[in-house]
């Protein structure tokens, strides 16, 4: 089955933003953290997204 | 995999037998390298060339890196990588050497050309899309038309239409007219063992399923409703339910949504949608609640008078160099310098009292020159230094504070 890669890069980012904005409105962001969360968060995300591309015979 | 005997076509020189990925001749856009390597890699080959295109905004890396995979992969077929065609006197170097040589000539150019800023490199990618993307391709497109199919193409087309037709779920057989003798009528058999079509281009299957997706979009509502319905209790129960909160409810709904379309398909323009969500939210969160965009890269601040120094300097990330070696003070003054990911470097003054109390979240503060030296390093660490006036008398004193989350302090007096 074809997996719809934008599908799951755009939709984990969009949590991930979500979650962000939550933390906004709701708290104190401490951005040093998400400074470190965000380019590894990209790199999970990149990862599975390789994982998805391939073909699965 | 292909493995290229050895070199150089002349037998002169022992090669190494490396592993050579090679360049297709179908489903290239520009030179194959991408293709190729997708092919190696069971990846699509469209990723590898976005991430060709973002490099090359760095400095031009991904040109680069691109040009260097065009020297060293061969064509489909081919033994000869175009390096040696075109410097043959690399036909006498082994395998290694030419892929060694070239690698170390690309790392040159990204060295050169990398430290040049942007450069040319997104002109080039313009170009590259606009040459390759729609110019070559339409002239391709009018130059050649699309061959005739055969006769027999003909009449495979057609039966693999019929079979895909009565595979289909709810498929009704269309009343013809009646033949003048008994049609043939195809025997029983298992779709999913016996049929017939059994190839590696399996028949696809022809199902209804625009209105299908379209349904989709009742779980994106479903979820959306349930994210602002929580945000509304929590402003019941007194939390603040603001715009923002609303926002990232909406946009944490339909990324759900889109997470559970990764496998059975997404909604139709779920996806814009969901953009157009993480923009409002995303300008929600900059605009509304002040959010600072940090400040990045390398910064140097050279103060010599206690006017120009400014209470505080704050880096988000990066490395900022405060000289105030020929700072002259009338007054006590105070000087507040922040890093949040980074290196500072502070050149005390000789002329001024200077007392620094300096914390060190993750990382390393060192202090040189003169009879001042100490270094450490490690976590939450701290501490405070006081270096008098060079000429020893009763001076102005400098009091610096400074903080560093997460890397290196380096003092010099």
């Amino acid at each position: 089955m074809r997996r719809d890669r934008a599908a799951f890069a755009f939709g984990v980012l969009a949590l991930a933003l979500a979650g962000l904005a939550f933390w906004t409105a709701y708290g104190h962001v401490n951005w040093r953290l998400v400074g470190l969360l965000a380019p590894a968060a990209m790199v999970v995300v990149g990862i599975g997204v390789l994982l998805l591309s391939r073909r699965h015979n | 995999m292909v493995r290229i005997p050895g070199p150089a076509l002349n037998g002169d020189v022992p090669d190494t037998n490396l592993p050579v990925i090679t360049r297709p001749r179908t489903g290239a856009m520009v030179g194959g390298v991408c293709a190729g390597l997708a092919r190696r890699w069971q990846v699509d080959p469209n990723l590898l060339r976005i991430a060709v295109v973002v490099l090359a905004f760095f400095g031009g890396i991904g040109l680069i890196a691109y040009g260097t995979g065009l020297l060293l992969m061969p064509r489909e077929g081919s033994a000869e990588p175009p390096v040696r065609r075109l410097f043959p006197f690399t036909r006498r170097w082994s395998s290694g050497t030419v892929v060694i040589v070239t690698i170390t000539v690309a790392a040159l150019l990204v060295a050169v050309v990398g430290t040049q800023g942007i450069g040319i490199g997104p002109l080039a990618v313009i170009f590259a899309i606009w040459f390759f993307g729609f110019r070559g391709r339409n002239s391709r497109r009018s130059s050649a038309p699309p061959a005739e199919p055969t006769p027999f193409e003909r009449a495979a087309d057609t039966w693999r239409q019929r079979l895909a037709e009565q595979q289909t779920p709810g498929y009704e057989q269309v009343a013809l007219p009646a033949p003048e003798r008994p049609r043939w009528t195809q025997p029983y058999t298992d779709p999913a063992t016996d049929l017939a079509v059994r190839d590696d281009d399996p028949v696809p299957v022809v199902r209804p399923r625009t209105r299908r997706r379209w349904r989709a979009w009742w779980l994106a509502f479903s979820l959306v409703g349930l994210g602002v319905l929580g945000v509304s209790l929590l402003g019941v129960l007194g939390l603040p339910a603001t715009p923002l909160a609303y926002a990232a409810a909406v946009l944490g709904g339909l990324g759900l949504a889109l997470l559970t379309g990764v496998r059975g398909g997404r909604a139709p323009l779920l996806l814009p949608a969901t953009l157009i969500a993480a923009l409002v939210a995303g300008s929600l969160m900059v605009h509304a609640h002040g959010v600072v965009v940090p400040e990045l890269g390398e910064q140097h601040h050279v103060y010599t008078t206690g006017t120009e120094l400014p209470p505080s300097v704050t880096l988000q990330a990066g490395e900022l160099t405060l000289d105030l070696s020929r700072l002259q003070l009338s007054a006590d003054q105070d000087l507040t310098v922040h890093v949040g990911t980074g290196q500072l470097n502070l050149l005390l003054p000789g002329d001024v009292a200077s007392d620094v109390t300096w914390k060190v979240g993750t990382g390393e503060y060192s202090a040189s020159g003169g009879s001042y030296g100490e270094s450490h390093d490690g976590f939450d660490i701290s501490g405070s230094t006081s270096y008098p006036a060079d000429s020893g008398g009763t001076t102005p004193t400098l009091h610096v504070r400074v903080s560093v989350d997460l890397g290196e302090v380096d003092v010099t007096r």
